[in-house]
């Protein structure tokens, strides 16, 4: 199915078709992690993914960084499938995933190193994202001696190093507080309006969907399924102010409403 | 901050030990009273300065330091080689570790006499001794440094397309590196406990444990305790550039945020 977003249509980039992961357990049915989740997204558009902790939303991205292995269904990019580690694909992990024993250079070089870059290709690239990411002045600082945000800067940077056309973010700002969070989060889209990633963005935080997002996709709890995908039509780039509107407002609590339904309704049932 | 406070260890560690040699002087003239049981520090300290003086002291020094440098050399080497090897491969490891923690444990300094029948009464009988006491704890510390990197390090690696070799040896081993130099650094106390055993069954002709043991066989006990200070010295210096080693190139692990 071709999705149009504000009004003009546009390519598939990135296709899950009916994704299942279920854990074999000893002495008990395999635990349904994922069960037939189906997604798509355009070329360059910002994705997502919102749910309860536990319902699998990290696991999309696990199948799709090829660290986890499915059980059933397909992922495909630009129509060609993806099996395992691809190239295609770059992660930003949640917090303290720097390697503390590189330098800011060396940790956003890694990638490029492990995938034979020359030396001086990556001093080029290494140095562009810094400036990028905003990271200049820091270049031989290690992670240890850098804040919350500045990490999560340089796992950006390492990520997009590697030019990958889909980046997928596993809550990257979950560790921050409020306030660095939310700067972040006005970085995050400034540093995507220049880069134009298909990005697959994952988060328990509604309102950091919608403020990030073209479209919010919400997970129900496990077995994690899609329970709905609703369009954020907010302009960009959005700043603190937008978070103040009333669309913003009403974006986010029909979100909260449909998450809150989900909750309660799982606890009926178990 | 930090460079207040490393004069202010100094200075407690010297303090503690002025204290100490107050306390051994007053012990030994007044208590003991006889030099042959317990020498004063003062008798000590002109044996010291005989031998030195002599050059007889660092005769024995560089022979006893040539061969517990190449042996420790070879075993932090070996241990660091067997230590990757059985960290990164389970299986592998389930055969070897009940080996490596025999020999760790073993009194391996008893195996002496018999390196000398098998490689002579020369240098190589006692370096391959200080080796075998250097590798195991040195293997150990790997082994445990290269299980435990940390889980999300791995997967960030792997996600970006690392290979087994690059696991290894972009993530593992430098997250380890800590691990190692403690192994190294237990392996050292080992390795100068061995120089004397080493020495005493090796019938060398020089060697700091041998200045020791001709010291002891004719009651020079002054002399043996320059021989037994010499060791300790030895030891911590060693034990001490490793561990400005490890500050140096891990240095996330002693220090915080700056």
């Amino acid at each position: 199915m071709a999705h149009a977003v504000g009004g003009v249509a546009m390519s598939t980039e990135l296709r899950i078709d009916d994704l299942m992961v279920a854990f074999e357990r000893t002495g008990a049915p395999p635990l349904t992690v994922l069960d037939h989740i189906s997604l798509d997204v355009e070329q360059g558009q910002f994705v997502a993914l919102v749910g309860p902790s536990g319902c699998g939303k990290t696991t999309v991205l696990r199948c799709m960084a090829g660290l986890q292995t499915p059980t059933g269904g397909r992922i495909t990019i630009g129509g060609r499938p993806l099996t395992g580690v691809d190239r295609r694909v770059a992660m930003v992990f949640q917090s303290d995933s720097l390697f503390p024993w590189r330098t800011v250079l060396a940790n956003i070089a890694f990638g490029l190193e492990v995938r034979r870059y020359a030396r001086t290709q990556i001093t080029g690239i290494v140095q562009d994202l810094v400036d990028l990411v905003g990271l200049g002045g820091f270049e031989q600082s290690y992670p240890h001696q850098l804040s919350g945000g500045m990490r999560q800067r340089v796992n950006l940077a390492r990520a997009l190093a590697v030019d990958p056309e889909v980046l997928l973010m596993d809550e990257p700002f979950s560790a921050l507080d409020m306030l660095t969070r939310e700067s972040m989060q006005v970085e995050l889209q400034r540093i995507w309006l220049r880069r134009k990633k298909t990005v697959l963005f994952v988060t328990h935080q509604i309102e950091e969907a919608v403020f990030l997002a073209d479209r919010v996709l919400l997970m129900s709890r496990r077995p994690g399924r899609l329970r709905a995908n609703v369009a954020v039509p907010l302009r960009r780039p959005r700043g603190v102010h937008d978070r103040h509107t009333p669309e913003f407002h009403a974006l986010v609590d029909g979100l909260a409403e449909a998450l809150s339904t989900e909750l309660t309704a799982q606890v009926g049932d178990g | 901050m930090r460079a207040g406070r490393v004069p202010l260890q100094w200075g407690r560690a010297a303090v503690s030990g002025i204290i100490g040699l107050i306390v051994w002087q007053f012990f030994a003239v007044a208590v003991v009273r006889s030099p042959l049981f317990l020498p004063p520090p003062s008798a000590v300290l002109t044996a010291s300065i005989e031998v030195i003086r002599s050059g007889e002291l660092f005769d024995n020094l560089r022979i006893s330091l040539s061969y517990f440098a190449v042996g420790s050399t070879l075993g932090f080497a070996a241990g660091v080689l067997l230590g990757v090897v059985l960290g990164a491969s389970p299986r592998v490891a389930e055969y070897i570790d009940p080996w490596v923690s025999a020999a760790y444990t073993a009194p391996l300094v008893a195996l002496t006499p018999l390196l000398i029948i098998w490689f002579g009464i020369g240098l190589w009988s006692k370096t391959i001794i200080i080796a075998l006491l250097v590798v195991f704890p040195v293997t150990i510390g790997t082994v445990a440094g290269i299980r435990s990197t940390d889980r999300s390090l791995l997967e960030v690696a792997t996600s970006m397309g690392a290979g087994r070799l690059d696991l290894l040896r972009k993530v593992m081993v430098p997250w380890s590196l800590s691990f190692i130099l403690s192994g190294a650094r237990i392996g050292v106390g080992r390795g100068v406990i061995g120089i004397f055993v080493a020495e005493l069954f090796g019938g060398a002709s020089k060697g700091v444990g041998l200045m020791i043991q001709n010291a002891a066989s004719v009651f020079n006990t002054p002399l043996l305790f320059v021989g037994i200070m010499v060791l300790a010295v030895m030891g911590v210096v060693v034990t001490s550039v490793l561990r400005q080693l490890e500050r140096r190139m891990a240095p996330w692990r002693t220090q915080s945020v700056v």
